[in-house]
Formats: C-alpha cells, structure tokens, sequence
C-alpha cells in the first residue's frame, strides 16, 4: 500500500509563523529552533481506515521516518520536542462509532471522534463520558494520549479508569487489540491504560472503548471565596473529611470570570450530583462545615449554571488560560489599594506565548507545602500563578506567566524590575527556567505547556526520570522499536 | 556423599540465607503448594522458599536467574486458573510470611502492604479511621493483596468502586533479573501500574504495595428480590442501571441456587422463586430514602415476587448468607464443582445464560449460576460427581464453550479468575495473533530469561513465529 497519503500534505505547508510577525529582536530563542520552524511545515497525514493509518506507520519504520500522532490539535503540544519528526499522523479522519450499546453503559468509537460529537450521541441516553463531561474540545483519542485529569476524577477517576479496551497501532505498524468492551476483563496484559498519557510514544489510538456514567438529575456547586490560599486549602480538607460525597473539591485561584478585571483570588468549588434529595441533603451538610471555614463569600449554581465554571475545570490547562485572558482582555482596574498602588509593573500585556502550564502531583498530604513552595518560587522568579488545586487527589495544575498585577511592597521581588527593564520573551524564558531547573524538582512536576524553548530538554520538561524509567523505555522500545512514534517527547527523551 | 545438583545447591544457598525451615524439599510437604483453588492444574514445584521482605525476593530471583531456574510467586493459593503453579520444574516463593500492614495513612487515605497481607487484613487495619480496601473478592478472608495486584482482583462491589487496578497507587516490584524497583507514586512517565496489575506475576514480583483507601460509607442498604424466572431478574437489573441508579453491589443467584440453598440450609424463598437478586446501595444518608423507593418500585415492576430489606449490619449479613454461601450450598448437592468467570456485555445476559442452560443440557451435566449481574461478570459452576477423565473432560470442554459463547456475544474470557495456565490457549478465541504477539512482546522486554512464571497467560507460542500458524482456533 502507498507509504503516504497526498492528500495529507495540504494547509499546514506553509503557514507564516506569527512569532516571526512581530517578534522583534528579544524572540531568539523560538524560532531558533529549526525543529520548531520545522514541525509547523511538516506534512500532515490524515488516514481514514485503520488499515490505512498503519500502512503509514509500517512504511515510517521501514524507512526510519518518525510520525507525530495527533488528534484534532486543540491541545497545546505536549511534552518534550520531539527528537525527530517527519510527519503528523492526525486520527481526525478516524471519527466513527463502533459500538453503543446504551444499556450496556459502554461505548466503542473510532480515536478521532470529537468529544462534543460523543456527548451529544450520550445525552439523549442520559449518559455521559465521565472523564471529561464538561470540557468538550479535542478527541476521544487526544484525551487518552493526554491522560487528562477531568472535574469528576475525585468521583469517577479519569479516563485510565473509564477506558475498557482499545485498538492501538504500536510502532512497526502492527494494529492490535487488547481488552473489550466489557467493564470487567482480566485477560492479558492491559496495553489500552499503557497509552493513557503516553503521548503517541507507545502506539497511536485507533478505537477506544470506554465506559460510561449516567447523568445526575441534578447538580449543585458551592462557589466559597478565601482571603487566602492556605484557608481555602483547610476549608477542602474540612470538606474532604466530612460525611459528603461531593463530585468535585477544587480550589481554584484564578480571574473570576463574573468579575472581569479583578485579582485572583482562591475559591474553593465543591459540587454534588444526583437526585434532588441527595443533592440538597449534602448541601446542608456542606454549609455546616464551610460556615466554620468563615469564608469571605458565599454563592450556589445549581445545574445548568454550573456549566461554565465546569468547564474551566474540566480542561485546567485551558480552562486556566481562558480565565486569564478574559481577565487580560478586561480594561484593567484602577488600583486603589494603598499599599500597592503604583508598585505593579505597568503595561505588561505579555505575549501569549509567555506562558508555561505545570502539573504537580503529589498526595493530598504534601500537596499544600509543595504548592506554597512552587508559588513562592513562582513569585521569586518574577512570574504569577493562577491555579486549580484538587486536594482529595494531591493534584494542581498552575498557569504560570508575567505579573500582571500588584505586588505588596514586601514581596521578595523588587517590583521595579520590571519598571527598569522592558519585560521581553527572553525575559519570561529566563524566569521560567529558573523555576523549571530548580534543584531537587520533584519527580511528580512536569510542564504540560510551554514555548518551544522551554521543551527542548526533556529533563526540563519532566524533571529527573522516575525510579522506574529503565522499565518505561523497555515498554518503548518493545512498543515501538525503532523510535517511530513522536520519538523523545516522553520523560527522560523516551 | 553424592555430589548435590545445581538446584540443591541453590536451595543450600537460600537455606543460609533464609533459614533451613524457610525452604521446603520434602516431596510431601511440596504436595501443598502443587495446586491452587481450581481442581483442574496441579504441577509439583521442586522447592518452595518463604522471604522475608523485598531484599530476600530480590536475592532469590537473582539467584535463579542466574542459575536458570524458573520461579513464581504464590500468595494464599485461592487462584482460580492455576496461575501460581511451578512449571517447568521451577520452584515457588511463598510470600506468606511478607504479612506485615507497614502504613495506614488516614489523611492520604492509603495503606502500604506487603504482599501477603489478606485482602480483609487491609480493612480491618484502616476501620479505626472510618476506611477500608474496596475490592473484596469472594476469598477476600484467605487471599493476599499481592495475589489481588496479580490478577486485579474484582468482587462483588467493584461495580460501584472499581476493580483493583484502580485502587494501586504504587508498588516495589522485584524485576525478573533481581533489581528492585519502585512503580508508580504520582511520579510521570508511563503507567506500568496498569500494566503490571493484572499481568499474573508474569514481569516480576511485588513486594511491597501501596493501596487507596475509601471512607467506609455512612449507610449501607441491602434488598434481596426473589423473581419467578432469571430473564425477569435480568431485566430488572438492567432497568435499574438504565435508571441512572449505580449499586455497591448487583448480584444474581439461579434457580439451581435457590435449590440448593433451601436443600442445604433451609433457606426460605417465596414459592416460585427461580432466581435472586442482591442489590446493594451505600453512600450518604441524604437521598438514600428516595433511592432504595425508586429501585424498589423498579424490582416490583419488573416482576420481583417478594422484597426483603436489611438497614443493620445484621439483618445485611443474613441476606449476603445466600450469596456468599451459594459455593457451599452447591458442594453440598454435588461432590465437585467447575466454575466459570466469563463476561459478557449486561444487555445479553438472558441470552446468555440461555446458552449456558443449552450447553448444559446438550451434555447432561448441571450449571449453577451465581455472578455479579451489575458487571456481566458470571460464574457458571458445572456440577458433576464423579472425577473419571471421561466426566473431567466432559467438564473442561463444556467450560470452554460456555466461555466461547462469552465471545461470540462480545465478551471476554475471565472478569477477574485470570488466564493462568487454565485458559491460556483459549486466547487465541480472543484474541487475534497480532493481538497476542503485541503481549508476548511487553513479556519478552520485561521478563527476557522467561523465567518468572513462565507458560502462563499468552498461548504457548505466542510472539515465537509460530503464532500465525495458531490462528483462530476454537478452544480445545
């Protein structure tokens, strides 16, 4: 069978990079890269059966060509830059149901459906995908290769606990199946979880199987505002501990999105679903326990209103970024606070690409040090965090750029930096990677998105290699033999 | 004297390490741990070794390895599939006395094991804060964590709380060549935690694991529905899934069961009950009420003849009698039992165990079905009474069709017994070559001396060239 689809090699051709449009003098680095200015002119190749799709990868491991995998491209390219790339092999074309059975609470679909495309065909059934209902942007496939943590993961987990069996296309382009579409299997090794958030180095999705879960009746969010993070951390732990079976706990510290323009401040989220009954019940059980918390404000969603706030903390990496440039777009406020009035950098409206997204997994024990300890190195640096914490699992995810807003006089930070010297791209990269190569990085942080500068060294993406990386590249190298498959983009260049 | 042989000598070895009574060679006493809980698949290990923590396995694997004697891990023994038998003349590390609860952390909510705790064990240690291990397989007061992590043990509540994949966080994994390894923690990279739970002590062997604990729930409801055929049953608990409603527990019980269970025990159904059905619901107590009303009312619309309800721990564990003591009631009526594990999609249950009803009878034995209903998950137990290799055989292969019809109506071979030795031929039914040599492949780049418990789980063959040539076979 023909090695590449000609079709596949359309619009990405030649695309002006629009770093080059107004970079300027202070944007080396970027562009520098020739593997950057390299992959945006990279052939895409878009199979539309199976078959197809591993005829491609068959004939890049004969000529030792390397394929970057890719659903619908609306996630920010992950991991490290690849050690080579020949061509996107998107599984966009690849967006059929296979299966669904509504009574089974199963589905079987083709790795390029849409997730919005899958939820529609899951309401009329009173079902959803419960690893990312809310946030519905990206495939069914870049989901599993992202290894997403979605809003309900305290409740549901994510989608490694919902994906039931796969149809996967590992290295030599050999297309196998492992596991079903039955909840409950034990034969053989489970190779569809082996891809959750492997990034397309283990085998690239061709059809997933996932379970899924039906859709409450009702639901409820608590909104709570903390003056600071650290009671708003105790306040979920309070919650957690409590006799609530709530469906989210998040502490969000970002722009409200209701009070555009405003400085971020820490809201803890709490969420029940179910029947009426369940839900109200919990709700006053919940009261109870946040009243002690004394927070400084106090709202409810119910239902339908709870979508929009969802679904910023479906998607944290973007649900993050879309709060901060709402807030970036509003007309800035006047500061009137005494104490900092005049001390924050002026005009920074720092480029979009100034920005770098961190995951930090830890256990909900350690989880508050080790956020205090990354934020307070965030300041240091010069830089802002606004970020979504999930205390029941020891998660936060941090979008992390220049300040923007006022800084007390008594930050570590002399604010006049910023006023001295005009804040330049060369400037955040720098900042940002004195934060990234701090010694003794934790192996549980890693950069979910950053500009191509920051992504060229994967230690500096990830961070030192876990304990068990020797055992990770065996699976690479067994999956994926001669490095076909977005080759180094892993920990440790895997 | 007579010169001692190269295994002698290695025993002699683990002996100075661990202890003359830590290694057993006396044929008698080996006899012990030559099967596991299926009649079907003994093999007599030609020793069996009992470490004492991670760096004695760590020295007893390196130690075969490099005298290229093949070896497995064993917990309780309470497999299902042969899958902790010594092949090829290897020897057994017995991690029994590996028993120790090293941490339970009521604010992370896990607890650290090593892998001869006891399943119950686990809870038990975490019920002081208010916690305990969801997975609870039906032998969950004998079996080990790390026998749990081997076969990603299910049980009658993982419909609501998941089976044992997704409840390890971590685990110390003594790799086929001896180096000692930590899997896991949050740290980023691959998720070899799900490719190691569930791979039947095939890459390695876990010594040490670390477990997610769930906060105890605060009510706990049980309702037993008798219904006058198993279709009705069956459609009653897709009735109450559809309705949005997920039980801790959905399990189902047959006619040949409720025989039984009355002849017995004496236990006493409605007159015309041909089939049970357990529903649990736990959680909070806000909106329980209105839950247990709407799968009630479902039960009686569907056709449930009576309706019992247990609020306290004790009327609770009268009903989870019928179940648990099902097994027994069926050694009572008959000398032997098979049991099956297929699964199947929920939705084809009544096809499905028309199926079993016809294999049955097309070969003259009898079927007991009890399973878990909420997952599809079934256990046919074939009765017979005599062992003669004609009935054995006649067992086996009526075992194995039973499990074909699990296939063909797109399902699957085992839901939580494993492959083991039992059903590792079966997959080519499964599974397709290229399916099975993508496994052979994940065995061959973490077990490359194929020594750790070899032979079990992929087809003899499997990833050797030869597998084309298998095809897909019927079983047997």
């Amino acid at each position: 069978m023909s090695a590449v689809d000609p079709r596949g090699t359309s619009a990405h051709g030649s695309a002006p990079s629009s770093a080059h449009a107004h970079a300027g003098d202070d944007v080396p680095a970027r562009d520098a890269l020739p593997d950057a200015a390299r992959m945006r002119s990279l052939p895409r190749l878009e199979p539309r059966t199976p078959d197809a799709l591993a005829g491609h990868v068959r004939a890049a491991h004969a000529d030792g060509r390397a394929l970057l995998p890719a659903g619908l491209g609306t996630r920010a390219p992950r991991g490290a830059l690849p050690a080579r790339a020949d061509a996107w092999l998107s599984t966009r074309a690849l967006d059929g149901v296979v299966h669904y059975e509504p009574g089974d609470l199963t589905i079987s679909v083709q790795a390029g459906l849409p997730l919005d495309a899958l939820d529609e065909l899951l309401r009329p059934h009173r079902q959803r995908l419960a690893a990312q209902p809310f946030a519905r942007t990206g495939s069914v496939g870049g989901l599993v290769a992202s290894g997403a943590e979605g809003a309900l993961a305290l409740r549901h987990g994510t989608v490694r606990d919902t994906l039931l069996g796969a149809r996967t296309c590992h290295g030599d382009g050999v297309l196998a199946r492992s596991k079903g579409r039955v909840v409950k299997n034990v034969a053989g090794y489970d190779v569809p979880r082996l891809l959750v958030g492997s990034l397309g180095t283990l085998g690239v999705l061709v059809e997933a199987s996932l379970r899924l879960a039906p859709r409450p009746a009702r639901s409820a969010l608590r909104v709570a505002t903390y003056p600071d993070a650290t009671r708003a951390l105790a306040a979920a732990r309070a919650v957690l501990d409590a006799a609530l079976e709530p469906a989210l706990v998040d502490v969000l510290c970002a722009a409200d999105d209701a009070r555009p323009g405003a400085p971020p401040v820490p809201r803890l989220l709490v969420l029940f679903e179910g029947g009426a009954a369940r839900v109200d019940g919990q709700l006053e059980r919940l009261d109870a326990v946040l009243r002690a918390s004394r927070p400084d404000a106090f709202e409810l969603l119910r239902d339908d209103e709870t979508l929009p706030l969802l679904r910023h903390l479906d998607d944290a990496p973007r649900g993050l970024d879309d709060l901060a440039r709402a807030r970036d777009a509003a007309p800035p406020e006047a500061d009137t606070n005494p104490t900092t009035a005049g001390s924050h950098a002026p005009g920074v409206a720092h480029a979009a690409h100034d920005v770098l997204v961190l995951r930090l997994q830890r256990t909900p024990r350690t989880l508050p040090e080790a956020l205090a300890a990354l934020r307070d190195a965030t300041a240091a640096a010069g830089l802002e965090a606004t970020w979504l914490a999930r205390p029941g699992l020891g998660s936060a995810t941090l979008r992390i750029a220049p300040r923007t807003h006022a800084v007390p006089a008594t930050n570590a930070v002399p604010a006049s930096r910023a006023a001295r010297d005009p804040y330049t791209h060369a400037t955040f990269l720098a900042a940002a990677a004195t934060l990234l190569d701090a010694p003794g990085r934790h192996s549980g942080l890693q950069v979910l998105s950053a500009p191509d500068a920051l992504r060229a060294d994967p230690l500096r993406v990830f961070g030192p290699p876990p304990p068990a990386w020797r055992l990770m590249g065996a699976v690479k190298r067994a999956l994926d033999p001669r490095a076909v498959l977005a080759p180094g983009v892993h920990v440790g260049g895997l | 004297m007579t010169p001692r042989d190269p295994l002698d000598r290695l025993l002699d070895s683990f002996a100075a390490r661990l202890g003359a009574e830590a290694v057993v060679r006396d044929a008698g006493r080996l006899h012990v741990y030559a099967g596991d809980g299926s009649p079907m698949h003994d093999a007599l290990p030609r020793a069996v070794v009992f470490p004492r923590d991670t760096a004695d396995v760590a020295a007893i694997v390196r130690a075969c390895a490099d005298a290229r004697v093949p070896f497995v891990a064993r917990g309780a023994g309470t497999g299902l599939s042969g899958g902790a038998t010594a092949l090829d003349g290897g020897i057994v590390l017995a991690l029994n006395r590996m028993d120790r609860v090293l941490a339970v952390d009521p604010v992370d909510r896990t607890a650290t094991l090593e892998p001869g705790v006891r399943n119950l064990a686990v809870s038990e240690a975490a019920a002081e804060h208010g916690l305990f291990y969801a997975p609870d397989p039906s032998s969950q007061a004998v079996c080990t964590v790390g026998g749990n992590v081997a076969h990603n043990s299910g049980g009658p509540h993982t419909l609501k709380h998941g089976v044992t994949v997704n409840h390890v966080l971590g685990l110390t994994l003594v790799q086929p060549d001896g180096h000692v390894v930590r899997v896991g923690d949050g740290a980023c990279g691959y998720d070899l935690l799900a490719l190691l739970t569930g791979s039947e002590g095939t890459l390695g062997i876990v010594t040490e694991v670390t477990v997610r604990l769930l906060r105890r729930p605060e009510t706990v409801v049980t309702l037993l529905a008798a219904f006058d055929s198993i279709e009705a049953a069956s459609e009653a608990t897709s009735a109450v899934i559809a309705a949005g409603i997920v039980p801790a527990a959905l399990e189902m019980l047959d006619a040949e069961v409720v025989t039984a269970l009355r002849a017995a025990f004496g236990f006493e159904f409605p007159g015309g009950a041909q089939a049970l059905l357990l529903v649990e619901c736990d959680g909070v107590l806000p909106g329980m009420d209105e839950e247990l009303a709407d799968v009630s009312t479902l039960l009686r619309e569907h056709g449930a003849l009576s309706l019992r309800a247990a609020h306290d721990d004790a009327e609770r564990a009268e009903i989870w009698t019928a179940r648990k003591k099902a097994f027994g009631a069926l050694g009572r009526i008959a000398r032997h039992y098979y049991t099956q594990d297929g699964v199947i999609p929920r939705t084809r249950l009544p096809e499905m165990l028309r199926r079993v009803r016809e294999v049955a009878a097309r070969r003259g034995l009898r079927v007991a079905n009890v399973f878990h209903a909420g997952d599809g998950n079934l256990h046919p137990c074939i009765l017979f009474d005599s062992d003669d290799d004609k009935t054995k055989r006649n067992v086996l292969e009526a075992g194995a069709e039973i499990l074909r019809h699990c296939v063909e109506l797109g399902g699957s071979l085992t839901g939580e017994h494993g492959v083991g030795v039992e059903k590792r031929e079966w997959m080519s039914t499964l599974y397709a070559p290229d399916d099975l040599a993508v496994m052979a492949r994940l065995r061959d780049a973490l077990d490359p001396s194929g020594l750790c418990n070899p032979k079990k789980v992929l087809p003899l063959g499997a990833g050797c060239g030869e597998l084309s040539a298998l095809g897909r076979r019927a079983a047997l």
